[in-house]
C-alpha cells in the first residue's frame, strides 16, 4: 500500500507539471495569441502592455516565460488583472471558493441519496417502477442544466412566486451562512436542485445496471442458496459491492464541480462563485483570472483524483498495483 | 431505439427544411429584423412588436396559430418557430461534426496507445485522464479566451472567430478522452490477442496490424459510444452558446437562442422554452439510440456520460 501511495504521488507531480505546461501552451503560445495584449484586458495603455512584457519575460525565450508564470502563479502567488486597475487574483478566488463550495456540497448531497435510493428501487422494481424510473432518468440527463434553472426561475421567482410552496423563495443572491443560516439555505436550494437533477439521472442510471450485473454473480447466488432474505442479499452483499463503481465516479465529479463546473448553475443564479468569477472575467477578457480558474482548479482536480485512486485501493485490494503503472 | 430514431429524424428532417418552412409557409426572412412589420390575425392588423403592459419596451405578438407567426416573434419581430428550425442546422451540424472530429483523433490516439504501450502510452493516458476530470466549461472558456479574439491562424488557412468551426473545434477537443480510453483499453486487449501474435509472427507490418487486425475490432466501441457524444456535444454547444462562447450573431443555435429569449422570459416564455424542448427532445433520442446501439453490439459496455 506504502509503495502504490508513493507511486501514485510521483504520477500526481508529473501530470501537475504536465498541466502546466499545456495551459502556458494555451496561452502563451497559441498560434495568433499575443499574450502580453490578451493579459493587459481590454483597452490597456502602452504601459501596461509594457509592465506585461517585463514582468512575464515576454521578449524571452519559452523556457523563461513557463518559469516566470509559474513563479508568479505559485511562489509570489501575486497574479494581477489588469482591466480593472491591478487587483490581485488570488483573493479574488478565495473570496468565491466558499460559495462553489456551499452549493456543490448541497447538490452532492442531494444527488447522492436521489442516486441511490432512485438505482436502488429500479433495479429491485416491479414491473412498471423501472421503465418510469428510468423513463424520468432520461429526461433528467437529457435537461441542459441552464435551461432547468430558466424554467425553475421561471417558476419559483415569478410565474408562481406567489404560490406558498415557493413564496419563501428570495430573490436570486448568495448569503454567507456565517451571517444567516436560513438566508444560506433558502438561497440555494433551488440551485441545489438543479445542479444535481442530471447527476441523480446518470449514477441511478450506472448504478442500476452495476446492480442487475452483480446480482448475477457467484457470491449472491451462494447468498440466496444459503437461504438469505432479499433484502439481506441487497444490503450486504450487491449493494456494497455496487457502491464502489459509485465512489471513483463521485470523486471525479465533485473534484471537477469545486474547481469550476458548477459555472452554469452559478450563472444562472447569480451565485459569486469561482465559475462565475471565470466567465464574467471572460466577458471582460481578464486573462490572468482565467489563466489562475485554469491551473489552480487542474491542480485541486489532480489532488482530487489521486486521492480518489488511494481511497479506491484502499476499499478494494485488487486495484493495488505498483501505483506507478498507469494501465491499472 | 426506434421511437429515438423516429424523433431524431423528424428532427433533422425539420431542421433541413428551414430554409423550405421560412420561405414558402411563413413568408418571412428569419435573420432580418422586423420591428415595425405587421400582420393579419383574424381579419384584424396587428403590429408584430406592440407595446408592452408596463408602457415600457415592447413585447413580441405572441402564438397566431396561423402560417405567418405560427408561435410568435422575438424581441426583433422575427419568426420564433423559423428561427428554432435554422438554430437547429446550427445544433445539428455542430453535434455531429464535432463528435466525427472526435471520433477520428481519439481513434487515431487509442490505437496507437494501446499498441505502442510503454512511455508513450503512459503520459498520454494521464493527460486524457487530466482532460477527463477537468471542468469542461473552464477548459472550454480557456481555449475560447485565447482564440476567440483572432480566431485560429493554420497556416495559409484562418479559422475566423466568427465561425461556427470554432466552436465545433473547441468541443471536439474536450470531447477526446470519452472516447479515447475506452478505445485505447480495448485495443490493449486487442494487442494480446492470439490473432495479432499471429499476424505479428507471420510478418506483418506495424501499419499493417494497427489498420488491419486492430481497427476492424475497436471500431465497435466507438460505435457504440458516438450517439452518446453527439448528444453531449449538443450539450455543451448550448450551454456554450447560452453562455455567449460558442456560436456567435448572426449565427444562431438552440442554445443562442434559448439565451436571447430570456428577456422575454417572463412574458413570451415560448421564445426561450421551445428551443429548450428541441433539445431535450433530440438528446432523449439520441440517448435512446445510443442505448439501442449499444444492446445490439455491445451489451456489456457502460457508457461514462459526460458533463
Amino acid at each position: 500500500m506504502t509503495r502504490f501511495i508513493v507511486g501514485r504521488l510521483a504520477w500526481t507531480l508529473a501530470v501537475v507539471v504536465a498541466i502546466t505546461i499545456l495551459t502556458f501552451l494555451i496561452f502563451f503560445a497559441a498560434p495568433g495569441v499575443d499574450p502580453a495584449h490578451q493579459l493587459a484586458g481590454r483597452g490597456a495603455t502602452p504601459a501596461a502592455v509594457a509592465t506585461i512584457k517585463h514582468d512575464f519575460g515576454l521578449d524571452r525565450s519559452l523556457p523563461v516565460r513557463y518559469a516566470l508564470m509559474m513563479k508568479h502563479l505559485v511562489i509570489d502567488r501575486d497574479l494581477t488583472s489588469y482591466s480593472q486597475g491591478r487587483v490581485k487574483v488570488l483573493p479574488q478566488l478565495v473570496d468565491a471558493a466558499p460559495v462553489t463550495f456551499s452549493l456543490v456540497l448541497g447538490a452532492t448531497l442531494l444527488w447522492l441519496v436521489a442516486g441511490v435510493l432512485i438505482g436502488v428501487l429500479a433495479a429491485s422494481g416491479r414491473r412498471l417502477l423501472d421503465p418510469l424510473l428510468m423513463g424520468a432518468g432520461l429526461i433528467a440527463i437529457s435537461i441542459p442544466t441552464f435551461l432547468l434553472g430558466d424554467l425553475l426561475n421561471l417558476i419559483t421567482q415569478d410565474r408562481l412566486h406567489g404560490f406558498f410552496l415557493f413564496s419563501w423563495i428570495p430573490p436570486l443572491g448568495y448569503v454567507p451562512f456565517a451571517q444567516s443560516p436560513w438566508g444560506w439555505f433558502s438561497h440555494l436550494v433551488v440551485p441545489w436542485i438543479t445542479l444535481s437533477v442530471a447527476y441523480v439521472g446518470i449514477y441511478s442510471r450506472v448504478l442500476r445496471s452495476k446492480l442487475q450485473e452483480v446480482s448475477e454473480a457467484d457470491f449472491v447466488r451462494t447468498a440466496r442458496a444459503k437461504g438469505l432474505s432479499p433484502r439481506r442479499i441487497l444490503v450486504a452483499h450487491t449493494l456494497r459491492n455496487s457502491l464502489l463503481t459509485l465512489v471513483s465516479i463521485f470523486g471525479l465529479d465533485f473534484a471537477g464541480l469545486v474547481a469550476g463546473g458548477a459555472l452554469v448553475t452559478e450563472v444562472v443564479f447569480g451565485l459569486p462563485g469561482i465559475g462565475a468569477l471565470t466567465f464574467h472575467a471572460f466577458q471582460d477578457l481578464d486573462l490572468p483570472v482565467i489563466m489562475a480558474t485554469v491551473i489552480y482548479g487542474a491542480i485541486f482536480v489532480v489532488l482530487a483524483n489521486t486521492a480518489v485512486d488511494i481511497l479506491y485501493a484502499w476499499l478494494d485490494p485488487r486495484t493495488r498495483s505498483s501505483g506507478f503503472d498507469p494501465a491499472t | 431505439m426506434l421511437a429515438g430514431l423516429v424523433v431524431l429524424a423528424l428532427v433533422v428532417a425539420l431542421s433541413l427544411a428551414a430554409p423550405l418552412y421560412a420561405h414558402w409557409i411563413a413568408h418571412t426572412d428569419a435573420f432580418a429584423p422586423n420591428p415595425n412589420g405587421t400582420i393579419v390575425v383574424h381579419g384584424q392588423r396587428v403590429s408584430v412588436l406592440q407595446p408592452g403592459a408596463t408602457g415600457l419596451g415592447e413585447t413580441p405578438i405572441g402564438p397566431t396559430w396561423t402560417s405567418r407567426y405560427l408561435l410568435g416573434a422575438d424581441g426583433q419581430g422575427r419568426d420564433a418557430f423559423a428561427r428554432v428550425l435554422y438554430g437547429g442546422r446550427i445544433s445539428l451540424t455542430i453535434g455531429f461534426l464535432a463528435a466525427g472530429i472526435t471520433c477520428l483523433i481519439a481513434l487515431a490516439l487509442g490505437l496507437a496507445m494501446g499498441f505502442f504501450r510503454g512511455w508513450f502510452d503512459a503520459i498520454l493516458a494521464r493527460v486524457l485522464d487530466l482532460v477527463w476530470a477537468f471542468p469542461v466549461y473552464l477548459l472550454a472558456i480557456a481555449l475560447a479566451s485565447a482564440t476567440l479574439a483572432h480566431g485560429i491562424p493554420l497556416g495559409p488557412l484562418t479559422i475566423d472567430s466568427s465561425s461556427i468551426l470554432l466552436p465545433t473545434l473547441i468541443i471536439a477537443l474536450v470531447s477526446i478522452p470519452y472516447v479515447a480510453r475506452p478505445v485505447r483499453a480495448e485495443a490493449m486487449a486487442v494487442r494480446s490477442s492470439e490473432f495479432v501474435e499471429a499476424a505479428t509472427a507471420s510478418g506483418a507490418s506495424t501499419w499493417r496490424l494497427i489498420v488491419g487486425e486492430l481497427l476492424p475490432n475497436v471500431l465497435d466501441v466507438v460505435l457504440v459510444l458516438a450517439p452518446f457524444i453527439v448528444a453531449s456535444n449538443i450539450i455543451y454547444e448550448s450551454t456554450l452558446s447560452y453562455l455567449s462562447i460558442g456560436v456567435q450573431p448572426p449565427q444562431a443555435s438552440w442554445g443562442s437562442l434559448v439565451s436571447d429569449g430570456q428577456d422575454l422570459l417572463y412574458t413570451r416564455p415560448l421564445v426561450s422554452i421551445l428551443p429548450g424542448v428541441m433539445i431535450v427532445l433530440t438528446l432523449m433520442a439520441l440517448y435512446l439510440v445510443g442505448d439501442g446501439v449499444r444492446d445490439a453490439l455491445k451489451p456489456g459496455q457502460r457508457e461514462e456520460l459526460p458533463r
